[in-house]
């Protein structure tokens, strides 16, 4: 056949799109924020990369820390174990078989101080995934930095303390519903007066997607959790813009890769709509600032390198979703503590998505894909009507005092649980493809009871060398405020942490007025 | 939208956004700052907005991807019992590798009649075997993948010569009408260093050798394989831009026909130290492989540079594209990238450029002709080189071998096949175009330098 002449041959540009949505003309660094909250977002700098390996004693952490500055982290992630979730000493009964078991354990500023041991922390930022224990955590931080010689206004960093989220879905609450919030109110208080830098609270719907809920869910509650914060503040005398800027949300990403990147997407307009009724005249009051993680829910033990791919799926998800930091789950997290290896390949693949594949180049890569956006859309619509149901029960305090978030979630699971029991949800190497022979896998395991009685024998020794009358004297001024709401718990906590009272102290000095909360089950 | 959101907020125009940016940057430049420039000639903005919104009509493919396994053929019974093995294993298709002739009823024991595609890969044209293969496969989907153009570019040499090549491929396709006996292996110029609109431009120049050669209607017969490297959204655009093409071409011949696309990642970007990365980088080649719209992806595992084929790297590596569709509602996807501002943007471009490229090459005589000349072996260099030198440079990276690496990574000892490029003595009729992985000369000193 003779060659065809192809020298007039040209492409045919459309500019039309197939579908065109409403919300698909709002930008990014300009409320609702559709496309971040930043005007260039990664083009200009990438996300933060925030790990955290498990350890259980501070001088582990503080070892793991400082290596892992020198790889070029800036920011650090503190976990702490279940005993000081609770506000336990590590010689308290209750706490003997979690002492140092899935983080650290700290009881007093001395376990602070050692964890942060040479670590400047007016330069680096770090957080703290703390709810219930709250005021001890945030007064033993604070001290620590002073101690080293750094004033509180220098210190930055996020706590999780969303208090809401641990009743809808932990067990890390210590107190009731009422005084907790007036903690939260008391530290909104004090670290918009004293710590710019600082952001005191993440609002917390990880660890609600991983108790089962949806990711409509997940929003829907956090976002609900969010408003009863702005309104917690406002009611204590604050300006919107004094705090709101220093809200920041958490979120958890599974598989489900398209719909997670809509959630974020939708989370910040809906954020944006929330806090335009308080009338901000800043727009960052308006912009969601978020950290995600890897969910955790989505790992398995069977054939577990399959989880390397699971997590990148994920982390790629609240890249484009456009997140602010993530934090990546290793491989065996759904067994163990991290090893050094399984952490690296952790690590790895943040910085391998940064700096291998493109994408950082240009601001919501995903934007106009018809998918996206309808998805965007439709997530908008649920989690708004959500929403609704909270605040016609009064808001999201009122809403769990009730129980409602709580059984949602559960019906949710419920579901999610079914469609894995008939094989509509398929699990890789769990429900299909299964090892004939599991791959022996190294694991780190922690001996408990080592790290329990190092940290008695601390504690001894701190209760031996202080002056026990000004730590009481801090504790019962501590007391007195809890029961007649005069003065700031977080402003008394801090002089109770100076004085060396620990963290059991703290929160006993509380729970005599405020008693512990009971979940009640519906 | 009801208008939750819309009640409460102005929509912004690109203008308008640019003018925040500009306010942002404070004072720094926007066009420095912020556009990236790549070895396409093709500029990434910051942003893409609907007021620019600019796409093809790009035809897209009507099944999901299959989840391809690919076997080495080095004895028949070997084969035979890991593919029996893979295809309870989430396998869907196959693709044997054959250096030479095998026993044909051994390899395919168990295997007909169950809804598979079957790919090869031959060294050599053997007319009568393949015509016996061909006729063990009657009911079956196959893929013989026969590329005499594309042995050409790889080898230098015919396997006979150019008059005997054509020959066999013709009798070949008289005698077996119902099968995709012609392959386009491009992902050679891919692993060469070819960029995505050289890569774009060869494929189409490279099938229009056969649509030259038997006419439009062989198009039906024809099977495209790329390699995918980690350029996330290049890659998607990639294969969107061949299919337009592909398409715009055929219309010339007064034919349609949905191209068939077959993919792997690239072996250019792999590394041998801190070898798992390459699990992270075959984790995002085959999504944008899948969000591209490619029929059939192979995956490789992430130790095949210098392991020889095991359990293990292969299971994780196909359990890669089964999460990505079981977990992860990768199904039916091959048009979600449709409308995006910013892939419809670079798809268009890498089209108009390929496009450019290869009306050149028909310019030039064809594809063919071209190679004989050497032409495309340069250009092909051209760019290889300019990505060494950025690698070499660090602004490429390759995470674990020019930036944060391991020292601890021994791997002198877990070496069991050559990794690297080997010199050819042979005389050849043509340069032939040879792959090369960006790390080579960084490994070797490495594996020198190791105690």
């Amino acid at each position: 056949m003779k060659r065809k002449d192809f020298s007039k041959l040209k492409v045919k540009v459309q500019n039309e799109k197939d579908a065109y949505f409403e919300h698909e003309d709002y930008i990014a660094g300009f409320a609702p924020n559709l496309r971040g909250p930043y005007s260039t977002m990664y083009v200009q700098k990438p996300w933060a990369i925030r790990q955290h390996v498990g350890f259980s004693t501070a001088e582990e952490g503080n070892a793991f820390y400082r290596k892992n500055l020198t790889t070029g982290q800036k920011e650090l992630s503190v976990a702490f174990d279940l005993a000081t979730h609770r506000g336990y000493d590590s010689d308290n009964e209750c706490a003997q078989g979690d002492v140092g078991k899935a983080g650290v354990a700290i009881d007093s500023v001395e376990d602070m101080k050692v964890l942060f041991n040479q670590i400047p922390l007016n330069k680096i930022a770090v957080s703290m995934a703390i709810n219930g224990a709250i005021l001890p955590i945030l007064a033993f931080y604070i001290v620590a930095a002073q101690e080293q010689g750094v004033d509180k206004k220098l210190v930055s960093g996020t706590i999780q303390n969303d208090i809401l989220t641990a009743f809808m879905a932990c067990t890390t609450y210590i107190y009731p519903t009422a005084p907790s919030m007036k903690i939260i109110a008391d530290i909104l208080e004090f670290t918009s007066r004293n710590m710019p830098k600082f952001n005191s609270i993440s609002i917390s719907g990880y660890p609600l997607q991983e108790a089962g809920a949806t990711p409509e869910i997940e929003l829907a509650y956090t976002l609900a959790n969010g408003l009863e914060y702005l309104r917690t503040g406002i009611s204590s005398g604050m300006n919107i813009d004094s705090f709101a800027p220093r809200l920041s949300f958490f979120w958890a990403i599974g598989m489900d890769h398209f719909t997670e990147i809509a959630k974020m997407r939708a989370a910040r307009m809906l954020w944006a709509k929330i806090v335009k009724q308080f009338n901000p005249k800043n727009q960052k009051s308006l912009a969601l600032i978020s950290h995600c993680q890897t969910s955790s829910s989505s790992l398995t033990a069977q054939d577990s390198f399959n989880n390397i791919t699971r997590t990148t799926i994920e982390a790629m998800a609240a890249a484009f979703g456009g997140t602010q930091s993530l934090r990546t789950n290793a491989y065996d997290e759904a067994i163990a503590l991290p090893t050094e290896f399984s952490a690296r390949i952790a690590r790895n693949t943040q910085i391998f998505i940064q700096e291998e594949i493109g994408i950082t180049k240009t601001v919501d890569p995903w934007a106009g894909a018809t998918f996206i956006e309808k998805r965007t859309e439709e997530i908008v619509n649920e989690a708004w009507e959500l929403l609704q149901e909270i605040e016609e029960l009064g808001g999201m305090t009122k809403a769990i005092e009730q129980g409602i978030p709580k059984k949602r979630i559960e019906e949710a699971a419920a579901k999610k649980q079914a469609r894995i029991d008939n094989n509509e949800d398929i699990i890789v190497g769990v429900d299909k493809y299964k090892l004939a022979k599991e791959d022996e896998l190294q694991i780190l395991e922690v001996d408990n009871n080592v790290v329990r009685k190092s940290q008695i024998k601390c504690l001894n020794e701190l209760k031996a060398t202080r002056n026990t009358e000004e730590v009481n004297k801090a504790l019962q001024n501590l007391t007195e405020c809890a029961k007649t709401k005069n003065g700031n718990l977080l402003e008394l906590a801090i002089i109770a942490a100076k004085k060396r009272a620990t963290l059991g102290e703290i929160s006993d000095a509380l729970e005599v007025v405020f008693g512990r909360y009971k979940a009640t089950i519906k | 939208m009801s208008n939750i959101i819309t009640e409460d907020f102005e929509p912004s125009s690109a203008a308008a956004w640019k003018q925040k940016i500009q306010f942002d940057l404070n004072g720094a430049d926007f066009n420095q700052t912020l556009l990236t420039k790549t070895n396409e000639g093709i500029t990434i903005k910051p942003f893409y907005h609907a007021n620019t919104f600019e796409k093809l009509d790009i035809p897209t493919p009507s099944e999901d991807f299959k989840i391809c396994q690919k076997i080495t053929i080095t004895s028949s019974q070997k084969a035979n019992k890991t593919a029996v093995n893979v295809i309870n294993r989430g396998a869907t298709a196959l693709n044997f590798e054959a250096k030479k002739p095998f026993n044909i009823d051994e390899v395919f024991r168990n295997l007909l009649n169950k809804q598979l595609e079957f790919h090869f890969q031959f060294e050599f044209l053997n007319e009568d075997f393949i015509q016996k293969l061909a006729l063990k496969l009657k009911d079956e989907t196959v893929f013989f993948n026969i590329d005499t153009i594309g042995n050409l570019a790889k080898n230098g040499n015919w396997y006979t010569s150019l008059i005997s090549d054509f020959n066999t491929l013709e009798n070949l396709i008289q005698k077996n009408p119902s099968k995709y006996m012609l392959g386009i292996n491009a992902n050679l110029y891919q692993n060469a260093g070819a960029n995505t609109v050289q890569q774009v431009a060869y494929a189409i120049a490279h099938a229009n050798e056969y649509l030259t050669k038997f006419g439009g209607e062989i198009a039906s017969k024809i099977q495209v394989n790329f390699a995918i490297g980690t350029n996330y959204f290049f890659e998607i655009s990639k294969i969107r831009a061949f299919r337009y093409l592909f398409n715009l071409v055929l219309n010339e011949y007064n034919c349609k026909v949905e191209a068939k696309i077959y993919a792997e990642p690239s072996l250019r970007n792999k590394t041998i130290y801190d070898a798992n990365v390459n699990m992270l980088r075959t984790t995002t080649e085959s999504m944008s492989a899948i969000l591209g719209g490619v029929n059939t992806i192979a995956n490789i595992p992430y130790d095949s540079l210098y392991h020889n084929a095991n359990e293990f790297g292969d299971r994780i590596a196909r359990n890669q594209l089964l999460i990505l569709k079981e977990e992860s509602n990768f199904t039916n996807t091959q048009n979600i990238a449709k409308d995006s501002y910013y892939i419809e943007a670079i798809t268009k471009q890498i089209a108009e450029k390929a496009l450019a490229i290869f009306k050149d090459i028909e310019k030039g005589g064809g594809f063919l002709n071209q190679l004989k000349e050497g032409t495309i072996q340069r250009k092909i260099v051209e760019n290889e080189k300019k990505e060494q030198a950025q690698f070499d440079a660090g602004e490429l990276v390759l995470l674990g071998t020019n930036k944060f690496l391991n020292e601890q990574d021994k791997m002198k000892h877990e070496i069991e096949i050559n990794p690297f490029t080997e010199k050819r003595a042979r005389k050849t009729l043509i340069i032939p175009i040879i792959p090369k992985r960006l790390s080579e000369k960084l490994e070797q000193k490495r594996l020198k330098d190791e105690a």
